[in-house]
């Protein structure tokens, strides 16, 4: 799972209001290049809810000096495009779990896919 | 990949479903239908290389593996089936494409709300024939594909944009 993906992932447990953003539990994790490009990560910023990215990657460990605020100017920022790349597209989990920050609910990761299946009434 | 001839000769490697599961209605998109839509999207639209593609109902992921070969951004699958996504799963791995990701969950109560986020949405995906549901998103760019079970196979592809 990449954290692009899990930047989209919410808990739709019945009753949650607000199951975003999925905490990560890790336990394993690997990080696979995979080509840059600048306008690809630029255009995928704006859909971004760029906290919950940060909070993502400071659970990964790998938070590095990932600003906690978008820079101004973000686009012609070749160095700060290169370091979402990796975050969003290179670093994934491949065990581990998603849990609901409400429910508390644990949705398992495994084989880097994670199962968001819920049980029926939950 | 400048022919489709060669996307869907490469298709032709994907892997399909070893035992179709019929309550799902699981069948392969063959390589023939998914190569001409996903050229289509890619030509005709530019709605593939560099985007951010969903390819909801994915099963073994033709598709996606077609709009990853055509340079996607990312495509992301979701698929109800741990069985499908496996095969998914291999055939990302036989291919060597980086740029797929996949999540298990029942595409009919995720809502719209990532969905808004892709920048294209492909699905070629059950038609309700077993349960009879509806499948209603208010998405960017989607593409539904509908295969007419007769002698003469036609697919109608289906462009939504949003207004």
């Amino acid at each position: 799972m990449k954290l692009l993906t899990h930047n989209m992932l919410t808990s739709h447990v019945k009753g949650v209001t607000k199951g975003y953003p999925l905490i990560i539990k890790a336990t394993e994790v690997k990080v696979n290049e995979l080509e840059f490009n600048a306008q690809f990560v630029s255009r995928m910023i704006p859909k971004l809810e760029w906290s919950a990215l940060i909070q993502a990657a400071e659970w990964l460990g790998q938070s590095q000096d990932l600003p906690s605020a978008l820079i101004p100017d973000y686009e012609n920022d070749e160095e700060f495009l290169r370091k979402v790349h990796r975050i969003l597209l290179e670093v994934e989990v491949i065990e581990g779990c998603l849990q609901c920050p409400e429910s508390g609910r644990e949705f398992p990761i495994s084989k880097g896919v994670p199962n968001m299946l819920l049980n029926e009434g939950e | 990949m400048k022919k489709l001839k060669e996307l869907e000769s490469c298709l032709q490697q994907v892997d399909g479903f070893e035992e179709p599961k019929i309550l799902l209605e699981q069948y392969p998109t063959s390589p023939h239908i998914a190569g001409c839509m996903l050229y289509t999207i890619h030509n005709t639209f530019d709605d593939i290389q560099n985007k951010l593609v969903a390819d909801l109902g994915c099963g073994c992921g033709v598709l996606s593996i077609g709009a990853a070969v055509l340079d996607a951004g990312l495509c992301v699958g979701f698929d109800i089936d741990e069985d499908a996504l496996d095969i998914f799963k291999g055939n990302v791995e036989d291919f060597e494409l980086s740029n797929i990701d996949m999540v298990q969950c029942d595409v009919c109560s995720i809502g719209s709300s990532y969905a808004k986020k892709f920048d294209t949405v492909i699905m070629n995906p059950p038609f309700g024939t077993k349960h009879n549901q509806e499948l209603r998103y208010d998405l960017p760019a989607s593409y539904k594909f509908h295969k007419k079970k007769s002698v003469d196979i036609q697919v109608d592809f289906i462009r939504f944009t949003p207004t």
